[in-house]
């Protein structure tokens, strides 16, 4: 990698993506605006329906067309512009430049080819060779992610395989043509936790060697406190909060964060009565004024009903940001 | 809680007979589950923990008399519920009752949230349609929905909304022990703790009972009273969970429980590696069946002699050559 350590892999600005429907329209990703740098992992966390994945989708320019576009923003992958490339550059630049690796190994995978064609349908797309090295290719691949026994997985069909080594497979695609961010949507939510730790722990052993960012989307708190270096939470199509992890932990700024942090169950110490959070978020096509967590918030007054809260700086650095009244009072 | 058991498991083993091989003619034996032993008490939650494959769900299916055991027996109230028939069938059915992961695919999307809850009365007990009505009403009101709720349909209600009503529907038969599988893994995290908050409002109020099969390990330490650890197809440890999960006595356990991540940045975290994965239950490993991928491994006694469950601490068990000379506390 050649850039400087200061600039970031990935900078997004200020993306909005509008979906139109017959009810009306309204924004799942509103004004997000965040970074990776190299060797950095992003937490991208929040309810079903916060957007999450939408912000996901937009990045790779994935979005269901007809229904979903993206209308204002930037994306930049090393300094190149994502949402002014053509579709035929788009196509270049996913896969090999930024890969996903999606929730579910069983639907990520065609049950009809072997492990070895999955993975060398991804290279020769992408990074172009002789066809008689690809098996040997696919077959570093699968030995990069520690599958045992690789050059015999490689024939393997998906049926054959445990889930845990499927999800091990998903990867091997995913690093096969040396991505420099990785999209995680979910990636262990159906693994068992020892699967899940070592999943986990390939994934970073893999960031360490090769630099590449990684974006978790993720609900488990788990994941988001010991891989995560930087964490985004979104609520209703916003980033509510973002700094790093220690800081969000410590003294989460916003109500939202806060109520969410105390919702897990924790391995060691006290167990009290689990903080809950009552209601609903709000529906998206309906008018909205003011905070849209206002009427789930403890904390809400008059002033966060009827005016949306500014993004804030919440510790006076720059590295820590809330959108919450509360917090510019302080 | 007492010490009264409703249910007592005595030697509970269900093997499955498969065939494998070249055009499936070799025939081989999977032992799903074998030699259980755990009584669950009224108002108690035991939690049974361990990987995919190792028989929690087997258990339950036991438990609910969708499968007939190979051998061994259940006791409610005293009797062998394989024996049940007729009225005390149907009896034990409206007792034992169940929630599932995912409250999406568990409710019927074309019947009436009335008609779904309803349905354990109307299959186990003849009622009047108003004793139906106040019941179901009941029970909407115990897990936080309005009586008016009984007159929609699935999809006007959130996922967290449509296990409170997957709840309802287990709790109106008025039972005394629930199985929750896997209860809020489909649920978001406020919603979630809402869930734990509930089960446990239920149990304080009507004294049930529950047998938890959850693979989130904070999860379970929050509802369960006591943790059964399952390793192909038998216990491994079981005791209190405070103990165990602070104290853990089986390498397995340890292992299992170094793997959870803490939602809690600051907390030091030293992972236990386990070699490779699951070893199939068609071949087992000789010996105990742990042995290939123990930390803890003594010798030659792990691969030959298979190591039985034994006293450790009070009312806290463990099958592991590391504790055979310990005397017990």
């Amino acid at each position: 990698m050649t850039q400087s350590q200061d600039a970031p892999l990935l900078e997004v600005k200020d993306l909005r993506v509008e979906i139109s429907t017959k009810a009306g329209s309204f924004f799942p990703v509103n004004g997000h605006s965040f970074s990776v740098r190299s060797g950095e992992t992003l937490g991208i966390v929040g309810e079903s329906g916060s957007g999450k994945s939408m912000t996901a989708m937009s990045l790779v320019r994935l979005l269901p067309k007809h229904a979903a576009r993206i209308t204002q923003g930037s994306i930049k992958l090393n300094g190149r512009e994502l949402l002014s490339l053509s579709e035929a550059e788009m196509r270049k630049v996913r896969g090999s430049e930024i890969a996903m690796i999606l929730q579910d190994p069983q639907t990520s995978l065609n049950p009809a080819f072997t492990a070895g064609q999955q993975i060398s349908e991804a290279l020769r797309l992408h990074s172009p060779g002789p066809r008689s090295t690809l098996r040997a290719r696919a077959i570093d691949a699968l030995r990069k992610v520690k599958v045992a026994a690789p050059e015999h997985r490689v024939d393997n069909y998906p049926s054959e395989l445990s889930g845990g080594m499927r999800q091990r497979v998903v990867g091997a695609i995913a690093i096969s043509c040396e991505p420099k961010i990785i999209i995680a949507d979910e990636p262990t939510t159906s693994l068992d936790v020892t699967v899940q730790a070592q999943y986990l722990r390939l994934l970073s052993e893999l960031q360490q060697e090769t630099g590449m960012g990684i974006i978790f989307i993720t609900h488990d708190f788990g994941i988001v406190a010991n891989l995560c270096h930087k964490i985004v939470v979104m609520y209703f199509g916003r980033i509510v909060e973002s700094g790093t992890v220690e800081r969000i932990f410590a003294r989460p700024a916003h109500p939202y964060t806060e109520a969410l942090i105390g919702a897990v169950p924790k391995l060691r110490g006290h167990k009290g009565r689990l903080r809950t959070i009552e209601g609903q978020p709000p529906i998206p096509t309906e008018p909205l004024s003011g905070c849209p967590f206002a009427p789930r918030c403890e904390k809400a007054d008059n002033r966060c009903f009827n005016e949306l809260p500014p993004t804030v700086d919440a510790d006076g650095d720059g590295e820590h940001l809330a959108s919450c009244w509360r917090v510019l009072e302080q | 809680m007492s010490n009264t058991p409703i249910l007592q498991v005595e030697n509970l083993s269900k093997h499955f007979d498969v065939q494998t091989g070249l055009l499936r003619r070799e025939k081989k034996t999977v032992k799903a589950v074998t030699g259980l032993n755990f009584d669950i008490n009224v108002g108690e939650t035991l939690a049974l923990v361990g990987e995919s494959g190792c028989g929690k769900t087997t258990t339950t299916r036991l438990l609910l008399r969708l499968q007939t055991p190979t051998a061994g027996q259940v006791r409610y109230d005293g009797e062998d519920i394989f024996q049940l028939k007729g009225a005390a069938l149907k009896s034990y059915r409206s007792r034992v009752q169940a929630v599932f992961q995912d409250p999406w695919s568990s409710i019927n999307p074309r019947v009436r949230i009335h008609d779904f809850v309803s349905e354990p009365l109307i299959v186990n007990e003849k009622l009047s349609s108003s004793e139906v009505d106040r019941r179901v009403h009941e029970a909407l009101d115990a897990v936080g929905m309005r009586p008016q709720d009984a007159r929609k349909f699935p999809h006007e209600f959130s996922g967290g909304q449509r296990q409170r009503i997957a709840i309802a529907s287990a709790i109106v038969s008025r039972p005394r022990l629930i199985i929750l599988d896997e209860p809020v893994s489909g649920l978001d995290v406020s919603i979630r703790s809402q869930i734990i908050n509930l089960f446990k409002d239920l149990q304080a109020e009507y004294g049930l009972s529950y047998i938890l099969v959850a693979h989130d390990l904070a999860t379970t330490r929050y509802l369960a009273d006591r943790v059964a650890v399952m390793y192909l197809g038998q216990i491994i440890e079981q005791g209190p969970v405070d103990d165990v999960f602070d104290a853990p006595a089986h390498p397995y356990t340890e292992a299992l429980l170094s793997a959870a991540l803490s939602a809690d940045p600051t907390e030091a975290r030293t992972e236990i590696p386990m070699n490779g994965e699951v070893p199939s239950p068609l071949n087992p490993p000789s010996g105990c069946a742990f042995h290939p991928r123990c930390h803890r491994r003594l010798g030659a006694v792990c691969d030959v002699k298979s190591p039985t469950l034994q006293a450790y601490g009070p009312h806290h068990s463990v099958s592991c050559h590391l504790h055979d000379r310990q005397p017990t506390a």
